[in-house]
């Protein structure tokens, strides 16, 4: 995805760019080799903005605004909330 | 959109919305929203519902225009000749779409003020009054919306855009999606 990332800009600068990530690529636990947080770090100024997605996340469901919003504890990836 | 569409992560929308706005006043998030689009949410309220009061908070907010372009189509104050209304002869509004609807598009993620992205993304889409219709006689010329002639300068995809209405997938795969977006090779 950062190769991607840069090769795209490299020829089209002037296009929007977003990803879509499952918001547990977000966690560092879970993704132990980097997931998004390396992408973010690496090429995040490429990307105009994130379009993560919060469903079909086994026992996360962000069904509640803590969840969603400010602190998910319940399910498979904690942490990972907007 | 029902719950029966979704896997896990359902939540009511109009909920969602109240999350929205809890979200925008508490620590200033007004990313957006964006959805899969089903059969049963045929007129978007899913997304108007999420997005509704966002939009609302953000319209009379400078921040939420944020680092993208916002598009302001130019004000045109030529006179308006030879438009006149299909069936009105009170002197009313026609309401035209509006292509600079505030959409509500991207994730949670995505900008509202764009929307995103939107996101992201549909937008719930607003509607706005020519106030160019008035003229009080029963012609039947259809009223054509004075889309400002630059717009194209402003607006220019550069790139082949492909859009597809994949009524069913059966299966979540490449090559599904490939043939649902009539892909040669994979197309049947």
């Amino acid at each position: 995805m950062i190769e991607f990332t840069k090769g795209y800009r490299n020829i089209t600068s002037d296009h929007i760019l977003a990803h879509a990530p499952q918001a547990a690529y977000f966690s560092s636990s879970y993704a132990t080799k980097g997931g998004y947080i390396k992408v973010n770090t690496e090429v995040g100024l490429m990307i105009d903005f994130y379009q993560v997605e919060f469903y079909n996340q086994n026992a996360t469901k962000y069904d509640s605004y803590t969840e969603l919003f400010t602190k998910t504890t319940v399910g498979d990836f904690p942490g990972t909330s907007v | 959109m029902l719950q029966s569409d979704a896997g896990s992560g359902w939540v009511k929308a109009t909920d969602l919305g109240l999350w929205a706005k809890q979200a925008y006043e508490t620590f200033g998030w007004y990313a957006g929203f964006g959805f899969w689009k089903y059969s049963s949410d045929f007129n978007g309220e899913n997304v108007r519902d999420t997005t509704g009061q966002l939009i609302n908070l953000c319209l009379g907010a400078d921040k939420c225009k944020g680092t993208s372009p916002i598009i302001t189509p130019p004000i045109d104050t030529t006179p308006i000749s030879n438009q006149t209304n299909t069936t009105n002869n009170n002197g009313g509004e026609t309401a035209v779409d509006n292509p600079f609807g505030s959409g509500g598009s991207g994730s949670s993620g995505s900008g509202s003020d764009s929307s995103s992205s939107g996101s992201s993304g549909s937008g719930s889409e607003s509607s706005s009054s020519s106030g160019s219709s008035g003229s009080g006689n029963n012609a039947t010329t259809p009223v054509i919306p004075t889309t400002p002639t630059t717009l194209s300068n402003l607006r220019t995809l550069s790139y082949p855009l492909k859009v597809a209405y994949i009524d069913k997938l059966l299966s979540w795969s490449n090559e599904g999606i490939l043939k649902g977006l009539g892909i040669p090779g994979y197309a049947t």
